[in-house]
């Protein structure tokens, strides 16, 4: 497979599925695993990275879940390929960035992934579309239970499975979703439910994740503790925790509307009608605007616009998909204009489609 | 009179205290061996009179100087020879062998970071059938006794109601 092809790749996360209400884009679970008896990756030797690389490997091969997935070595990617991967949501920006053996292997609807030495020997990770967060933990849980019947994990009865950075230790498990909160925003009140979060132990976060920028009214919420709890109960306590976000949510926009529904329809309808005709596009230009036009199908006051076109056009616009897809590198005033093209293109297809 | 802490022979004239990870120490030396750990004992005037009980006022000492001198204060992990002060520098652990090695330090920070320090969420593959309340119950009750004997009486509480809640179903 060669890596530019997954430009045309619809991934099944931003499908829009399980996402009634216009608001979580997706959810993700993550498993943080080593292996018993090697020193963890930032510490190992290449030599011993390589070993882990082909031990990960030879056990995908033999679970289900994973036997017919892509496997891609860091080393073999250019720096624009790797991002691409980023911006997939397939690799953390760290493993786009770090040095040594390491590596990824993804299923064909970019569901189920495997970091191989990042931090961790092995991050597993399901993402699916929507507020699926048990089913995401179910889909990492099996993928654990596979793999480990081959494999055999550093853990203790005490402490759980352990990790590189104590911070993953117990479960290892980290759970988040990603979330779409305009309104929150607006109306000023996203610190005071960011406080909320903080206290109770969960984290919020930009759209690529750890110390990146919130863009689009985007945020990624996560639990941080992972020990002293039950993965189940870690999973049920963020689902109840983004209800409760896009209830409060749902009470800004019913405010908002109330109180200022012109200027809010205007918000929405100029920015439906500028992504379809405009010529230069910058990135946080375009994720403002595309922030409005969700807004306007959360509000109902846009119909018949699919979310998983709204997702899907959100990573394809990203800086190294515009170049995957120009094969060429692009300076950021090219790359404006070719998301401008992109876009017309996409939205042109999209009212032939419905 | 006390003994020194560290030769156990002379009179111990300084009180030597220093913390480790949030839990306070403190040793009490004879002249020698402060002077032999680097322990600058800056007497203060008054004491200096014969039948004045030796006061030490102020030590400054560096807390790594103290941790070399005493040798075990340096703790390595014996896999992969990393320190815990490496770790602290670098936050990422060496290998499944530091938790081992850096247990007591570890006890503490898993604490702080995640409110709790016992694992209750999945296990081992060959456990996942046979882990059944009974074992958790002992296992808790172990943990109880020890909360106690540490006086660390809020875990206590989180560990007792946890029981009951156990011995409820």
């Amino acid at each position: 497979m060669n890596i530019e092809d997954l430009v045309y790749n619809a991934a099944s996360w931003l499908s829009g599925e399980g996402d009634a209400d216009g608001m979580v884009v997706s959810c993700r679970a993550r498993l943080a695993r080593n292996f018993a008896g090697w020193a963890f990756a930032p510490q190992a030797t290449l030599e011993d990275q390589k070993k882990i690389i082909e031990q990960v490997l030879s056990a995908a091969q033999k679970c289900r879940p994973m036997c017919d997935a892509a496997f891609f070595h860091m080393n073999a990617l250019q720096a624009n390929q790797r991002q691409l991967l980023v911006e997939r949501h397939l690799i953390s920006p760290a493993l786009a960035k770090s040095k040594g053996q390491r590596g990824v292997l993804f299923n064909a609807d970019e569901s189920l992934s495997v970091m191989i030495n990042e931090e961790d020997h092995l991050r597993l990770q399901a993402i699916l579309p929507g507020l699926q967060t048990h089913a995401a933990w179910q889909r990492v849980d099996a993928l654990d239970d596979a793999l480990r019947s081959e494999l055999d994990w550093a853990q203790s009865e005490r402490w759980g499975f352990l990790t590189a950075c104590p911070t993953n230790t117990g479960t290892g498990l980290r759970i988040s979703v990603l979330i779409h909160l305009p309104a929150l925003v607006l109306t000023e009140d996203m610190e005071r439910v960011m406080r909320g979060l903080t206290s109770m132990a969960f984290a919020v976060r930009g759209f690529y994740g750890e110390g990146t920028n919130v863009v689009g009214n985007l945020f990624q919420i996560s639990n941080q503790a992972t020990l002293g709890v039950t993965e189940e109960e870690i999973v049920e306590k963020l689902s109840e925790i983004t209800q409760q976000i896009m209830s409060h949510e749902k009470e800004a926009q019913a405010t908002l509307l109330a109180d200022a529904s012109a200027q809010v329809e205007d918000k929405v309808w100029r920015a439906y009608g500028i992504l379809q005709h405009a010529r230069v596009l910058s990135g946080q230009d375009f994720m403002n605007l595309l922030s409005a036009v969700r807004l306007g199908c959360s509000l109902g006051l846009i119909d018949g616009l699919p979310l998983g076109f709204i997702n899907e056009l959100m990573i394809v616009t990203q800086p190294s998909h515009l170049q995957a897809e120009a094969r060429a590198d692009l300076s950021s005033a090219d790359r404006d204009v070719r998301r401008a093209e992109l876009v017309r293109r996409r939205w042109a297809e999209q009212r032939g489609l419905s | 009179m006390k003994k020194c802490g560290v030769c156990a022979k002379r009179e111990a004239v300084v009180a030597f205290t220093h913390i480790v990870d949030d839990v306070k120490q403190t040793l009490l030396l004879c002249h020698q061996c402060a002077s032999e750990k680097n322990i600058k004992v800056q007497v203060a005037p008054a004491a200096q009179a014969k039948e004045a009980p030796v006061l030490v006022k102020e030590i400054k000492i560096e807390l790594a100087k103290l941790a070399e001198a005493e040798g075990d204060g340096e703790v390595r992990c014996q896999t992969c020879a990393m320190s815990y002060e490496e770790f602290k520098k670098i936050g990422r652990l060496g290998c499944p062998h530091c938790y081992d090695a850096f247990a007591s330090q570890l006890e503490r920070l898993l604490k702080r970071i995640h409110g709790d320090n016992r694992h209750r969420g999945k296990g081992p593959l060959e456990a996942a059938q046979s882990t059944g309340a009974a074992d958790e119950l002992e296992r808790l009750r172990e943990e109880l006794a020890q909360a106690v004997a540490e006086e660390a009486f809020e875990e206590a509480a989180q560990l007792r109601d946890r029981i009951r809640v156990l011995e409820g179903k």
